[in-house]
């Protein structure tokens, strides 16, 4: 049984062969493709786990890619930059990748990566499908947060970071322990990650994200969801 | 000689010693003829040479008149005194009336001064205006004031550079001093010390530097006006220093940017998979032999393909492209090909490459090392700008002592408005700009060789097809 399904999408063929040949090893599945446009359609076809995504490729480019495959798909993304810059890792986070590895990578850390992006938080035995805070209603089944019966649809981390958070509403949650539990035990020093994944959450379920009554933010320390968790 | 005074005194008053012979001797008239006749002369001589002449002439025509033509003739003494009226009528009009006419002629003379002195600055702001870029302006100015203004010698100080511009003169003459204090804020003043006049030059009430001119004749409000047109030059100048400054770290910061640029694009993919593969043998060494075997396979080549992209950066960033010295050696143009080709094999990956040579190419004469480099860049864009399996086809032929290599592709094509600026240095075609990597240096460097070579490199694009072809004259003579 293969570990999970991925698609490599880079324009270098020696960067996709040798990925290739690395994730064979390491039981994956694995599909090619050159182009941003070529992933799409190799996503239609493979629905794969997840997809390694080179920033700069020729055509689409890697970032529309990012978009365009988060538009219609919840695949975990993980995106391979060549800058190592501030920039460059929130475009990244914000075209909605759950992740990014700076080129040159060290292959275990890419692997770790990989693992990581296709761990998801295991949802206690007990907890509810569908919950309530306040005058927002998450669905954990459907993935999706609804407020004002305009219903938004969650990415897989996006909805991991919730669960986690409605798994301790009222709690001041570090950094470090927010990026542990959604990204995994190797993730603490990340807090962008956070911040990027924050602000979107808050778009998609605050009535007013400038200033967010449910995720607020503990400065220095990391966050907190304030309200009641009924389940429904 | 007629510029001496005394002369044309004594020329003045001949003509009157010349008028009294003619009346006297040979055709004798009235008195009143003479009169006129004298007048007439005074006349002419106060509108010719100025009022001190005329007067004096004036003065003996009195006393000649007198002598000669009034009665008792012969002697100084007047009988009638309706005569005495006649002869101060005389002398009075003939001193207003050369009065008059020698002003009348000062402001003829300084009206074409004026008009002189402003041809002259006209004349000295034009060539200003038109001042050769290459040579230093401070020395073009002053040679240019010199030739304008018939100047014997012009000391400038600058007072920004500290330096001495001469001309017409050795050097500053023990003038450093004056000089400098001339350029001093409240030391600007004009200061005659014959034979110079000492002037400062500023700007606004900032002082920027001081001349002394030697056989200057021009007024105080040209000298200034000069002065004036000195420091503008001057100002101007010093603005296009700057800016030639300022243009020059802009491109060598262009030229470090997109290095470094094009440097963190490509070198990574070969560095991406040294990285890659070494770390993931570190990781486990127990994988089997044979996807070690590969692993390290990996490693090597694309230490090599990194190797040759550093050594083309280096070579790029050397290579200036307004002077590229050729050396050319016999070669032969196919071999060249076949040598790019495999120099070539990471980035044709799988593109299909096509080489044909129409007839047997002759050995000719070209710089090899370049003329790869040139190559090289063209089929790097050709396999670069279009997609994978995309074929090229690269040509090459010698006919009518021409020779033309070209590189075709088959990719979109490029812009109309974008090939004209593609030979630019930097020029990158804004469609993809940020998406495939690159410098902007490799046709500007490729053009460079070409042409350094007497050829010449033409593209024609459209969409589906595009052309690049490099023509040479082929250098027979060095054919041993």
């Amino acid at each position: 049984m293969s570990a999970g399904r991925i698609i490599v999408v880079d324009d270098q063929p020696k960067i996709r062969r040798f990925m290739r040949t690395t994730l064979v090893a390491e039981g994956y599945e694995v599909g090619e493709a050159k182009t941003g446009e070529e992933a799409l359609e190799r996503i239609r076809e493979l629905r794969p786990d997840l997809v390694v995504l080179d920033m700069n490729m020729p055509g689409m480019g890697g970032l529309a890619a990012c978009r365009a495959i988060r538009k219609d798909s919840d695949i975990a993304i993980i995106m391979l930059t060549v800058r190592n810059s501030e920039e460059d890792k929130v475009a990244a986070l914000d075209a909605g990748a759950d992740d990014f590895v700076t080129k040159p990578f060290n292959t275990p850390e890419l692997m770790a990566r990989i693992r990581a992006a296709l761990r998801r938080v295991p949802s206690a035995q007990s907890s509810p499908k569908k919950i309530r805070v306040g005058e927002i209603v998450i669905d954990f089944g459907e993935r999706t947060v609804s407020r004002e019966n305009v219903s938004t649809h969650l990415t897989p981390k996006e909805l991991d970071l919730l669960r986690y958070l409605t798994q301790h509403a009222n709690e001041v949650l570090s950094h470090r322990e927010l990026l542990q539990a959604v990204w995994g035990p190797d993730y603490g020093d990340q807090v962008d990650y956070l911040r990027v994944f924050v602000k979107n959450l808050r778009k998609k379920m605050e009535p007013n994200p400038e200033h967010p009554q449910y995720i607020t933010t503990e400065p220095w320390v990391g966050y907190r969801l304030k309200g009641t968790v009924e389940s429904l | 000689m007629l510029r001496r005074r005394p002369v044309r005194v004594l020329v003045s008053l001949s003509g009157v010693a010349v008028v009294t012979y003619v009346a006297y001797r040979l055709i004798p008239v009235n008195a009143t003829t003479v009169g006129f006749a004298y007048l007439l002369l005074i006349l002419i001589v106060a509108s010719i040479w100025g009022f001190l002449e005329a007067a004096w002439s004036s003065i003996l025509a009195t006393l000649v008149f007198n002598f000669f033509f009034l009665p008792p003739v012969g002697t100084f003494t007047i009988a009638d005194p309706q005569n005495w009226v006649a002869l101060s009528s005389f002398l009075a009009t003939s001193l207003i009336a050369s009065r008059l006419s020698a002003k009348a002629r000062a402001r003829a003379t300084e009206a074409i001064e004026r008009q002189r002195d402003l041809e002259r600055l006209y004349t000295f702001s034009r060539a200003m205006l038109l001042s050769d870029k290459g040579a230093p302006f401070a020395k073009q100015l002053v040679e240019k004031l010199a030739e304008s203004f018939d100047l014997e010698g012009i000391v400038l100080y600058e007072r920004h550079t500290g330096e001495f511009h001469c001309v017409g003169l050795s050097g500053p003459e023990g003038m450093e001093d004056e000089l400098r204090h001339a350029a001093l804020p409240g030391g600007a003043s004009m200061d005659a010390r014959h034979p110079y006049v000492i002037v400062g030059v500023s700007r606004g009430s900032e002082p920027v530097a001081s001349m002394a001119l030697r056989g200057a004749t021009m007024q105080q409000s040209v000298l200034q006006a000069v002065a004036n047109l000195v420091a503008i030059g001057l100002e101007q100048a010093r603005a296009q220093d700057l800016a030639q400054q300022v243009e020059a770290a802009r491109q060598s910061e262009q030229l470090r940017t997109t290095l470094i640029d094009a440097m963190a694009h490509e070198f990574k993919t070969p560095l991406t998979l040294i990285k890659a593969a070494t770390t993931s043998l570190l990781a486990n060494p127990d994988v089997p032999a044979e996807s070690r075997k590969e692993q390290l396979t990996i490693a090597d080549e694309e230490a090599e393909h990194l190797r040759e992209l550093i050594d083309d950066a280096i070579e790029m960033a050397r290579l200036d492209t307004a002077r590229i010295e050729i050396h050319p050696e016999m070669a032969n143009l196919h071999d060249t090909l076949q040598d790019v080709l495999a120099s070539m094999q990471t980035e044709i990956d799988e593109h299909p490459v096509r080489i044909t040579c129409q007839g047997t190419l002759p050995a000719m004469a070209f710089d090899k090392r370049l003329m790869k480099l040139a190559i090289r860049q063209l089929l790097d864009n050709a396999l670069k700008y279009t997609p994978g399996e995309t074929p090229v086809e690269m040509a090459a032929q010698v006919r009518d002592g021409l020779m033309t290599v070209e590189v075709t592709d088959y990719g979109q094509g490029i812009p109309a408005a974008e090939q004209l600026r593609i030979f630019e240095r930097f020029y990158r075609s804004p469609s993809v700009k940020h998406q495939i990597p690159g410098s902007g240096l490799g046709l500007s460097i490729t053009h460079g060789i070409v042409r350094a070579h007497n050829g010449e490199l033409t593209l024609s694009s459209q969409p589906g097809r595009t052309t690049f072809r490099i023509t040479l004259p082929v250098l027979r003579q060095e054919v041993s």
